[in-house]
């Protein structure tokens, strides 16, 4: 063999023993999956299942897990956090996540939590006065086997690239390693300061693209009609070069043009995706769960159904074009945004097999799709709605109600609805609500009034059921699993403060005033406010919430039946309720606990969730509880003790023969910590 | 003169056991701000939590109630000079560490006068080490 041929094969044994030497940061084009025990995406998948097939941990050592590491995020930022929100990835033995309240980029030891590199972008004004603060809910990872990157977005808007190896700034990436969200966006030039667009969600990477959403301030008191809007991108994610935008609100000339009444699709903003995506790479499609138009309650300057507002639309993940959409709420005004991915699930109905998507939403409707064509999977029927009395307001006459599967949580409010532990309690629940207006889902919001309705009650709006940990899927058994809080919102309608707004509404009411109020105390007054003891806004019966239990619950959906598989209550009933002097003697079923619409993770065996506040443990110490269920059946069968609640949805990993549960927890006076748990060597399973 | 004895013993008991129960330090429920302070509080609290937090702090999408049943579980057992802390390091979200610790109280005392916490004369204080030996109660103990 002549010379050039030695020296190449030379050189490439040389290559490959190298590569193969790296045991830290190895890397390999994909999975996209965590079939090999690692999370290489935020939800576990490119589908968003949160679903990992290891099994290591179960009901019979679960309650055995002892901590592995912890990291604190505490001087990530000029301040500690209180809300950390992460699920971390794992890839090559490192986990990644963000943190801190400069919501900085770390890479730890996957077997210790030694941190390897730390990044932050210090913003400065910028990020003070971001839209959407702390460290978020995460960041990506990308790989072609050569090199590897992180890839998160900041406070203030900036897409970083970094090393993943180093945590260096990428120097081919945008303008060294960083690109300006809040430039090349298709509409007015934005300040780059004060321009209020943002994200917390973690970027989603597929097939070389990085898609990106935008988020806002909280919509119920806009200042004007009009905003920035929250059009969608894809990026190359070598150069940072942007390839595609898609119009959330079109052009005119574009489809859907014609759902926004006079020039309101000019002047019309937020109608972007604050939620986490989900990718098809083989259909080459990335599904778009898209939030409301400008003002969450009042949609009097924006007349029409507004496309695509509160749509699943699928663009193609290399051009952006749109292949489908799907509207769930047309002209919303109950803050229905979607909150969180679509799962994407191959699904088997009737016989047939359907490559189908299933979204969680705070309504409480699963509304099921093929998400080849965009179809509904099972009927989802336009039918006839309330109107309401706002001026200038717009209503649509219908809105699409799914046949199936049945709602899995509260909806509308209605007497029925009511505490009813006793006749004695219901009839106070009764008289309480007597000045408000009750009715169906999609009752709108009502004009403030004091002779009545002082606002609309009604659950499934705002922050009910499911919001942005969405759900999770097991494909073994293809069953989807849903947490859900039942809270009702009291959307009333009254005119914001003087000077404060262009719009003819805000969401408040008469006794409470606006929610904001100027500070010159000019729509409602303290004494009003304090005085408003029978009628007062926060509605409850003798300290006990309005409506019936269970307060929070965790729903298994058989994805090829549409039929409930089990429906459990979420957390132990809350003491101040099981002790209750007007409950004595009665025999009272688990009423699960307010607030626990979290993250599940579902794993071989096990369905894992984490309460979202504090509450009762079984030490009596301050803290919540890690529950684990048996997916098949709902039966809690272990609960492990947390000292503050989970605030993050957890993974999952293996590494060096161990599996490794890690999840993000903060609250009340502790700050964000990632916990990571393993189980002891004498409880493993003997050869898992 | 035995019987004068033992009532003496068993008074005695009775004294501890009850102090026992009460402890040295003071809970929300004792009587710890004034509403004069409350009302102070209100105004802090319309121009710089209402926005999050809603108009009577009862919660939004993006922030916590601040009364009611979630507020007093996720602080039950906690002295009011963490809960000042907490405000006091991380709170307006948007521009943490604006307000002074006199405001910052006084939101205090607008959250127990809206959790129907009985007011007293005396106004919780700035002090950290003094609001320590508040301890934050959902309900009074004789309620439980």
């Amino acid at each position: 063999m002549n010379r050039r041929h030695v020296v190449w094969s030379t050189l490439t044994v040389l290559a490959v023993a190298v590569s193969a030497s790296v045991g830290l940061f190895a890397q390999r084009p994909g999975p996209t999956g965590t079939q090999h025990g690692e999370w290489p995406t935020y939800g576990g998948d490119l589908a968003s299942t949160r679903y990992s097939p290891l099994d290591q941990i179960d009901r019979n050592n679960f309650s055995k897990l002892e901590v592995a590491w912890r990291f604190k995020t505490d001087s990530l930022g000029p301040r500690p956090e209180y809300n950390l929100q992460s699920t971390p990835l794992m890839v090559g033995g490192v986990v990644y996540s963000t943190g801190g309240t400069r919501r900085a980029v770390v890479a730890l030891d996957a077997a210790t939590g030694e941190m390897l590199w730390m990044h932050s972008l210090n913003e400065g004004k910028r990020g003070e006065s971001a839209p959407r603060l702390l460290s978020g809910r995460g960041l990506s990872y990308w790989t072609d086997g050569r090199e590897a990157r992180i890839i998160y977005v900041t406070p203030g808007y900036q897409m970083v690239a970094l090393d993943a190896k180093t945590g260096v700034r990428v120097a081919g990436f945008g303008k060294n390693g960083i690109v300006d969200l809040k430039q090349d966006f298709d509409q007015a030039p934005i300040d780059p300061v004060t321009g209020a667009v943002g994200l917390h969600a973690a970027p989603v990477i597929a097939n070389d693209v990085i898609i990106i959403g935008a988020a806002f301030e909280t919509g119920a008191i806009p200042k004007s009609k009009s905003n920035i809007k929250g059009y969608v991108r894809g990026f190359d994610v070598r150069t940072g070069k942007r390839i595609w935008v898609f119009h959330t609100i079109p052009r005119p000339g574009d489809v859907g043009h014609d759902t926004w009444g006079g020039e309101s699709a000019s002047y019309t903003g937020n109608t972007g995706v604050w939620a986490q995506m989900s990718v098809d790479e083989q259909l080459g499609l990335v599904y778009l769960p898209v939030e409301l138009p400008t003002h969450d309650y009042y949609g009097g300057d924006r007349a029409g159904n507004n496309l695509f507002s509160e749509s699943i639309v699928a663009v193609e993940l290399k051009t952006g074009k749109r292949r489908w959409h799907y509207q769930l709420v047309h002209h919303g005004m109950w803050d229905m945004d979607i909150p969180c991915a679509p799962v994407l699930m191959d699904i088997t109905v009737n016989g047939r097999p359907i490559k189908a998507l299933a979204q969680a939403t705070k309504q409480a409707f699963l509304y099921v799709l093929n998400r080849e064509t965009g179809e509904p999977v099972w009927p989802i029927e336009e039918r006839p709605v309330p109107k309401g009395d706002a001026v200038g307001e717009w209503y649509s006459p219908t809105q699409p109600f799914p046949t199936k599967p049945a709602p899995y949580d509260g909806q509308g409010l209605t007497i029925d609805d009511l505490i009813d532990f006793t006749p004695e309690l219901r009839a106070e629940a009764v008289k309480l609500v007597a000045p408000y207006r009750l009715g169906p889902i999609f009752t709108p919001p009502s004009v403030s009034r004091r002779e009545g309705p002082i606002a609309t009650l009604t659950m499934g709006a705002q922050a009910a059921a499911t919001n942005w940990p969405g759900a999770s899927y097991d494909p073994e058994t293809r069953t989807l699993f849903v947490a859900s809080q039942t809270s009702v919102a009291t959307l009333g309608l009254v005119p914001p403060p003087l000077g404060v707004a262009t719009v003819p509404y805000h969401q408040g009411t008469v006794l409470a005033g606006a929610r904001t109020d100027g500070g010159s105390g000019s729509n409602a007054s303290g004494p009003a406010a304090a005085a408003a003891d029978a009628l007062s806004a926060n509605l409850t019966v003798q300290g006990l919430p309005i409506i019936k239990p269970p307060y929070s619950r965790i729903t298994a959906i058989n994805m090829d039946t549409g039929d409930f598989r089990w429906q459990i209550p979420f957390g132990a009933t809350p003491p101040n309720i099981a002790n209750h002097p007007a409950l004595k003697g009665l025999n009272l079923p688990p009423m699960g606990r307010p607030g626990n619409n979290n993250g599940t993770l579902v794993t071989k065996t096990l369905l894992i969730a984490g309460e979202k506040n504090f509450g009762p443990t079984p030490s009596g110490q301050r803290g919540a509880m890690l529950r684990a269920y048996d997916k098949a059946t709902g039966t809690e069968v272990a609960a492990l003790y947390l000292p503050a609640p989970q605030t993050g949805s957890p993974m999952t990993y293996m590494l060096n023969g161990q599996q490794h549960l890690v999840v993000a927890i903060s609250g009340g006076t502790y700050t964000g910590e990632l916990v990571a748990f393993k189980l002891p060597r004498e409880a493993m399973p003997a050869g898992r | 003169m035995r019987f004068w004895l033992a009532s003496g013993i068993l008074i005695a008991a009775g004294v501890v056991v009850a102090a026992g129960q009460g402890g040295s330090s003071r809970s929300v429920w004792d009587g710890v701000y004034t509403d004069a302070q409350a009302v102070r509080g209100e105004k802090v609290s319309a121009e710089h939590c209402a926005r999050c937090h809603g108009p009577t702090l009862n919660g939004a999408e993006a922030a916590p109630a601040l009364v009611g049943d979630l507020f007093n579980a996720n602080w039950e057992g906690v002295p009011l000079g963490d809960l000042l802390e907490r405000i006091r390091v991380s709170m307006p979200q948007d521009m943490p560490g604006t307000l002074s610790r006199q405001q910052n109280v006084d939101v205090i005392a607008y959250m127990l006068k809206l959790g129907k916490v009985p007011v007293g004369t005396v106004e919780l204080v700035t002090d950290s080490a003094a609001l320590g030996e508040i301890t934050f109660q959902g309900k009074p103990v004789a309620d439980r």
